[in-house]
């Protein structure tokens, strides 16, 4: 005597009723993950450089050997050079005026190079970055 | 005229269109989002300004030294160069067959450098020059704070 198992039909219905509660668990997920990024940084505008044009003499150089910095001849730290730069008050002269050479040279870090451009920038300078081959002339 | 009656005590929130919801939002965020490919830790200075427009063309230089153009790797500044320029003369050729006689602003012209703070001056020099000689306008990235304090 043997007992049959009945069968059950089998729903064809595709299980939508957790489809919600997996959408807010990617929205979480996206939510938690996205940092909202505002950039901050430096727009600087580096003199294309003709290399016929050797630099100017009369120009503010700032010189970045290393992790030392020199301005016009004198060593200082960039809290100095930010205060020496904003007293030439450089936003209200020419374009011609406003041209600060940036001589680098040894193992400068990016840290450094980007402190410095930023605190020329802000003073109102335009950055112009003296090459390899102008040193040498 | 009926009336229909309700029944006291009986309150339902309408969750039918909850998953719609839920699956624009999700739409949303996937379409906003900009994955970030290149690892950098960007450098800090107390001079940082707030960059109001993403630019159109961005070069990254990671820890390791490598470049990239727009989320791609190039071998060296030179393609840099060329990709600036051929990005600007295109973008200037429009302008100039859209808006007859004005000038281009600046703001095509500005390339997003994103470079690693401790990177050295002889990969990241010849890059500034290279965009430079392309004719677009550095826009450094980097945070606002004081470089002498650790990272937390």
């Amino acid at each position: 005597m043997g007992k049959k198992k009945l069968k059950r039909e089998r729903s064809t219905e595709i299980p939508v009723n957790s489809f919600a509660d997996i959408a807010f668990l990617l929205i979480i997920f996206f939510v938690i993950a996205t940092k909202l990024v505002q950039n901050m940084g430096v727009i600087t505008e580096i003199p294309s450089g003709e290399k016929s044009n050797a630099p100017d003499k009369t120009a503010i150089t700032v010189q970045v050997h290393h992790d030392k910095i020199t301005y016009n001849g004198t060593s200082m730290g960039v809290p100095e050079l930010r205060k020496k730069l904003r007293e030439k008050k450089l936003h209200k002269k020419t374009t011609k005026e406003r041209v600060v050479l940036m001589e680098t040279s040894g193992n400068v870090p990016y840290q450094l190079y980007f402190d410095v451009l930023s605190t020329v920038s802000s003073a109102g300078g335009i950055v112009a970055i003296v090459t390899e081959e102008e040193k040498k002339k | 005229m009926k009336r229909r009656k309700k029944r006291k005590g009986e309150f339902s929130v309408p969750v039918a269109s909850m998953g719609d919801i839920a699956f624009l939002l999700i739409i949303f965020f996937v379409l906003c989002s900009q994955f970030q490919e290149v690892d950098i830790e960007p450098p800090k200075s107390l001079d940082a300004v707030e960059l109001n427009e993403r630019p159109k063309m961005a070069v990254d230089i990671g820890l390791d030294g490598q470049l990239y153009w727009q989320g791609r790797k190039v071998d060296n500044p030179d393609a840099i160069e060329w990709a600036v320029r051929g990005m600007i003369e295109s973008v200037s050729q429009k302008y100039a067959n859209q808006n007859k006689g004005q000038p281009i602003p600046e703001r095509v012209k500005v390339v997003q450098v994103r470079c690693d703070a401790s990177v050295h001056r002889n990969i990241y020099e010849p890059v500034f020059e290279a965009i430079a000689r392309g004719g677009g306008v550095i826009a450094a990235v980097g945070d606002k704070g004081d470089p002498d304090r650790k990272r937390q």
